[in-house]
């Protein structure tokens, strides 16, 4: 038994874990875009001579070690330098701290790193949210808008939860997007090189078909022979399924789902707005104006139960809770005049993820 | 600058083409003639079905769709159609919901009271205030869709007013994925009325006017609506046929809209809702683009959503008699 003290909470565990492990599994978000829960994390891994995108051939230096995408450095009280919690394992007696202000900022400027050659105005742009992608009012050049992956991008929400500086410059690095078969495509310009894919393969597929090489300190992935065939891809598309960004695309977005793929845990996104979730209680609601907006409820802190638009958030709050008498909600609420369109967007957006509408809102559907 | 600079990029890209159109000798016609008619209104009515008895239905269940554009009543008599009411949404949602509701009683003998629920949905659907419940208009128009068009429903698109939605549904109605445009009036029947106006043709003769032309011109280079006036001013000036013009709106409406749904996926069957479903240059451009044909019904399009509404009622009202 081995107990640890993460962000003053005491964590007793059994066995060898990595700190970033028993943080997750017990609830404690650390950034993390190199690791990935199903898969062991690359740092350490080798790079290559020689890599494909296509026909394209890449050289760089072989056999340089992968540092890792640093955003899950955490503090250990009596170390001088942070370490990676994806690769440090938690020992007894360790006090960890994983989000103190210099931490923070580290991983802000890690992340600033790769957001120089990665799209981003999906978040910094205003009218993002209820945009349909199609056509840029705000004139953002075509390669640097949002891409396809919109809403439900690990590396979005990682980004929004680490968060960055304003007007950070964003150069298109006009790489090739290879569509060489029917089942995905690769679009290296949205590629943040966490290696992910890498792992996947070696681990999970058995194969070794991508790799890496570096070049100029940066890190280029791509296929070890010129067609994928060649590379001995097996096409399971669990590079695809543990790939935080828009670079691997699926063509039949949940069509073909292979065993491995199924097999693969699922990732751990970050926690996003509930983080200020209350209880539905009469005391909290009286702290709710009696304006138009949107409240969502939430059974427990990761299940969302409904999503709803009201022209009195406090009223319909007091309706659910006399409705739901018995059982314990959590809630959110925004104001919004606009409460009906705020409404759709954030059901948008949960369908976007969840491929279904919040149980809640699904209740009436069901009576068909 | 550059907004200015369109119009004469897209003379320049079909100077031929108008020219040949100009030589049919379909000028257009920019006479005086009925210069104080509104050219963007639709027809309003209000129908009911003469050969049912409402009294003889058990459960009478209505809908009620307050949209930014047009607002719609469905009465149904035990789960049938029984009357319909469409109008446009007045600058008062609480009045255009009465408005209709009551147009939709008209003639039919029935009361406010008699009916045993109401659902109200749309952009305004908190302002119905006789309504027992709220439904988001994204599952009424799922609902209404299933049940205009039968159990095949895959894929509705809802070209409403001022918005756009994509809804991806199972056989039963129930929605698996949403998509939607609101931050431009591009593609939605509001834009559509402005070209309507500023052209000066009645806004239910441009799907069959867009349509006479031999092939297609080149699509508006920009659809937003802001831009696509000027530019459709700039061909006025330079005399370009009326039907080219609205072929060419048309168009470039059409492909925006493909791109949209393609985003979500069409899945067969689909089917188109709403006002612009009426405008047979749009869809069959769409239906062009997306390479698939939509259902079509004898059922007003644009009473989907408040149709799907109804429906609800009927099953929250029965669901109701059953708690009891």
């Amino acid at each position: 038994m081995v107990t640890v003290s993460i962000d003053n909470i005491e964590i007793s565990f059994e066995g060898k874990k990595t700190i970033l492990e028993v943080a997750l599994q017990n609830g404690i978000y650390i950034p993390h875009l190199c690791f990935h829960p199903g898969l062991n994390s690359p740092k350490s891994l080798r790079s290559d001579g020689v890599v494909y995108r296509g026909e394209e051939e890449i050289r760089g230096v072989a056999d340089i070690e992968y540092e890792g995408c640093h955003l899950c450095l955490v503090e250990i009280k009596g170390k001088k330098e942070f370490v990676h919690a994806c690769s440090t394992l938690a020992e007894e007696g360790m006090v960890i701290y994983t989000n103190t202000s210099p931490i923070r900022q580290r991983r802000k400027d890690y992340l600033e790193e790769m957001l120089k050659t990665h799209p981003h105005v999906c978040m910094t742009c205003d009218l993002s949210e209820g945009c349909d992608r199609k056509i840029c009012s705000m004139n953002v050049p075509e390669e640097a808008r949002c891409c396809w992956k919109f809403g439900n991008c690990e590396f979005q929400s990682i980004a929004l939860f680490v968060g960055f500086g304003e007007s950070i410059p964003y150069s298109y690095k006009d790489t090739i997007v290879v569509d060489d078969n029917p089942l995905f495509l690769r679009d290296y310009n949205l590629c943040v090189g966490c290696l992910r894919c890498v792992v996947a393969c070696r681990e999970v597929a058995g194969g070794n078909a991508i790799g890496f090489v570096v070049q100029e300190g940066n890190v280029i992935v791509g296929t070890v022979a010129p067609t994928l065939k060649e590379s001995g891809c097996r096409f399971c598309l669990a590079c695809v399924e543990v790939c935080p960004t828009g670079a691997l695309k699926d063509k039949k977005p949940g069509k073909n789902k292979s065993k491995i793929r199924k097999g693969i845990q699922p990732a751990v996104f970050p926690p996003t707005s509930n983080k200020d979730l209350l209880l539905l209680s009469e005391e909290n609601l009286k702290l709710v104006p009696e304006t138009e907006g949107v409240y969502r409820l939430w059974e427990g802190k990761e299940n969302l139960y409904q999503i709803t638009g009201t022209d009195n958030l406090r009223n319909s709050l007091l309706r659910e809770l006399k409705e739901r008498e018995g059982s314990v909600y959590l809630f959110d609420y925004e104001e919004d005049m606009m409460f009906t369109s705020r409404e759709r967007q954030l059901i948008q957006q949960y369908l976007k993820k969840n491929g279904k509408l919040p149980p809640g809102n699904d209740e009436d559907d069901d009576l068909f | 600058m550059l907004v200015l600079l369109e119009p004469q990029f897209w003379r320049l890209k079909c100077k031929a083409y108008i020219k040949k159109e100009n030589s049919k000798g379909r000028a257009t016609d920019m006479s005086e003639e009925g210069s104080k008619k509104e050219f963007w209104r639709w027809d309003e009515y209000n129908w009911h079905d003469p050969d049912k008895d409402p009294k003889e239905a058990e459960i009478l269940s209505a809908g009620v769709d307050v949209g930014s554009v047009s607002s719609q009543a469905v009465i149904l008599a035990d789960g049938e159609l029984y009357a319909v009411a469409n109008m446009r949404t007045g600058h008062n949602s609480p009045d255009s919901a009465k408005r209709a509701m009551n147009w939709a009683l008209e003639g039919t003998g029935l009361k406010l009271e008699d009916i045993h629920y109401i659902v109200g949905t749309g952009y305004g659907r908190l302002r119905v205030p006789f309504a027992n419940r709220a439904v988001t208009e994204i599952a009424c128009h799922a609902r209404g869709a299933n049940f205009m068009y039968g159990p095949t429903v895959r894929t509705v698109m809802d070209m409403g007013g001022q918005d756009l939605k994509v809804i991806r549904c199972d056989e039963r109605g129930k929605v698996i994925s949403f998509s939607m445009n609101e931050k431009c009036a591009a593609g939605t029947g509001r834009g559509m009325e402005v070209i309507a106006d500023l052209l000066r043709i009645p806004i239910t003769e441009i799907g069959d006017l867009s349509l006479q032309v031999d092939e297609d011109p080149p699509a508006i280079s920009n659809v937003c609506v802001l831009f696509a006036k000027t530019e459709v001013m700039g061909m006025l000036y330079e005399n370009v046929p009326v039907n080219v013009i609205l072929a060419a709106y048309t168009s470039a409406m059409a492909e925006r809209v493909a791109a949209q749904v393609k985003e979500v996926g069409v899945e067969k069957d689909f089917v188109i809702t709403g006002g612009i479903a009426k405008n047979r240059g749009v869809v069959e451009r769409l239906e062009r683009f997306l390479g698939v044909k939509s259902l079509k019904t004898d059922i007003d399009y644009q009473i989907a959503g408040a149709l799907g509404a109804a429906l609800f009622a009927r099953v929250l009202y029965q669901k109701s008699l059953k708690k009891k």
